[in-house]
């Protein structure tokens, strides 16, 4: 997919990236953590929308967007101009010869305990997420393991009285592990395609 | 924005003019919450009309917390499809819709073994003492006076151990005893109900090799299973006497809103072997008694589901064990 827009011969610019930036915001701090937050977003639209490749839909979007400020357009809410845009380019991946449906016996694997056969492969997958937690600072790993116990088992409410020992509001906390836990999902994908 | 103080659709399909509506309904706030829950649920597994659909995303694409919650419900919703607490619905949605990404199935794998080894962890008030003497022997400079305060706090430690060892293994037999005394109870038991059975008319004899004789004496051996993670490596090996007629595994369960429970046994390759319905809890454990000869040493999965009032039922746990023969 051309990050510029079908049929475009449109590349990405220093200049063009820092007007897309100071129209998020004129402060060049905040206009960066704006971007992050909009990128995030805009991948979680194509994962929840069940795109195959979430980040690069992102990048394609934010591009598109990008080009049109570039031609001297104004756009008054970028926020929700990149979510019509969005829109555009999932409609653009449904017609892609990838995106069939898998049917759920295609992956036995999650329905089923892994076979003799696939041990090799479950290897792999415990080797990359033990790596994975390894590799996380203590303090997440203890917290994203403390997080996620089974409540219903041990009884009690882990996650209240793991933000009251941090001090900091049910949200918070919610906000923390759920970036922790997509950080070890990133580094086990990473792992696994190497 | 605060999400939880949106008006929220109570009982009719949602709109958006309706989910945006001005004035809000007086609900409890668990209420709300659920209804929330179950919108996104609904959202992540395509089960929304398009215009809803785009309302939500329009909402949780502006509004940070909105979207924190709509991530959160994602994480509840993978985290209940791999822990078996989906309703069948969900969970046939979930595998028809959420799981056609090859993102939603790495995604599924990795909580898999996130909450594997979450549940493995031992809570931190259960560290054991010398566990909190490596702790903070990590965390502390340690002048040299302090080792020699350590070796004396080591040979004490060294002293606790022994004598915790002592009484785990009085518990450990205390433990067979009171299992021993439990089957002798039961083997009492079925001998009176054998004894007060009123005589009855002499039924056809079956054509079917001889079954043991009423006055043999049944062996039974008794198994407290605890729940595991299926893909987490062997079961819980369960070791089999010869001459064991009668196999009882014990299941730990929270009874909660649980009226009854049911059980199926199956393969590690999912071959049926054994299921039990109308089973009912007793002072928080479920009995499950099977002959012996329904299981021959093979990795056996044990699927626990509760039944409500309402007569849903849901899986509760999974028990892998390894079934050994002597």
């Amino acid at each position: 997919m051309d990050g510029g827009g079908p049929g475009s011969q449109w590349a990405l610019t220093r200049e063009a990236l820092a007007r897309f930036l100071a129209g998020l915001d004129a402060d060049a701090e905040r206009a960066g953590e704006k971007y992050e937050a909009i990128r995030l977003r805009l991948v979680k639209f194509f994962d929840w929308r069940g795109a195959h490749h979430p980040e690069d839909c992102a990048d394609v979007t934010i591009n598109r967007v990008i080009r049109k400020l570039d031609a001297g357009e104004t756009l008054a809410d970028l926020e929700t101009y990149c979510l019509g845009v969005a829109r555009l380019v999932f409609l653009e991946t449904l017609k892609r010869p990838e995106r069939r449906h898998v049917p759920f016996e295609e992956a036995p694997a999650l329905a089923a305990p892994a076979a003799a056969g696939d041990a090799d492969e479950e290897d792999e997958k415990r080797r990359c997420f033990e790596r994975c937690l390894r590799e996380l600072p203590p303090e997440s790993r203890a917290l994203v393991l403390e997080y996620y116990r089974d409540e219903r088992r041990t009884k009690i409410d882990n996650r209240q009285a793991l933000a009251d020992r941090l001090a900091i509001p049910l949200n918070a906390l919610r906000s923390r592990v759920q970036r922790i836990r997509d950080r070890l999902e990133r580094c086990i994908e990473k792992c696994r395609s190497r | 924005m605060d999400w939880g103080a949106q008006p929220v659709m109570i009982g009719t399909a949602l709109h958006p003019e309706r989910w945006f509506a001005r004035r809000p309904i007086q609900r409890s706030e668990q209420m709300k919450n659920e209804l929330q829950e179950n919108l996104i649920h609904r959202y992540l597994l395509g089960d929304l009309p398009e215009a809803e659909r785009e309302a939500l995303e329009a909402q949780w694409f502006s509004d940070s917390d909105a979207f924190e919650r709509v991530w959160e419900s994602e994480n509840r919703l993978v985290d209940g499809y791999v822990r078996g607490r989906l309703s069948a619905d969900e969970r046939a949605r979930f595998e028809s819709h959420y799981l056609a990404s090859p993102v939603h199935r790495r995604r599924v794998e990795a909580a898999r073994q996130l909450l594997a080894a979450a549940d493995a962890q031992a809570p931190e008030r259960e560290m054991s003492f010398l566990g909190r003497i490596a702790a903070w022997f990590r965390l502390s400079p340690i002048p040299q006076y302090a080792l020699a305060a350590g070796v004396l706090l080591a040979a004490g430690a060294i002293f606790w151990l022994l004598r915790e060892r002592g009484r785990m293994r009085s518990e450990h037999e205390l433990r067979i005893a009171a299992e021993r005394i439990e089957r002798e109870r039961v083997e009492a038991e079925l001998d009176r109900l054998k004894r007060e059975r009123p005589p009855t008319q002499p039924q056809p004899q079956p054509t079917t090799p001889a079954a043991p004789t009423a006055t043999a004496p049944r062996t039974v051996f008794s198994f407290l299973l605890s729940p595991t993670s299926v893909r987490g490596g062997a079961g819980q090996p369960l070791t089999l006497p010869a001459g064991t007629d009668l196999v009882q595994l014990r299941l730990r369960v929270d009874p909660g809103e649980w009226v009854r429970f049911e059980a199926a046994i199956h393969t590690a390759d999912r071959a049926p072997v054994w299921r039990g319905r109308n089973l009912r809890a007793r002072d928080g454990i479920v009995t499950l008694a099977l002959p012996a000869a329904r299981l021959p040493h093979n990795d056996y999965i044990l699927t626990l589901s509760g039944a409500a009032a309402d007569g849903r039922v849901e899986e509760i746990n999974r028990y892998s064990f390894r079934i050994l023969r002597e």
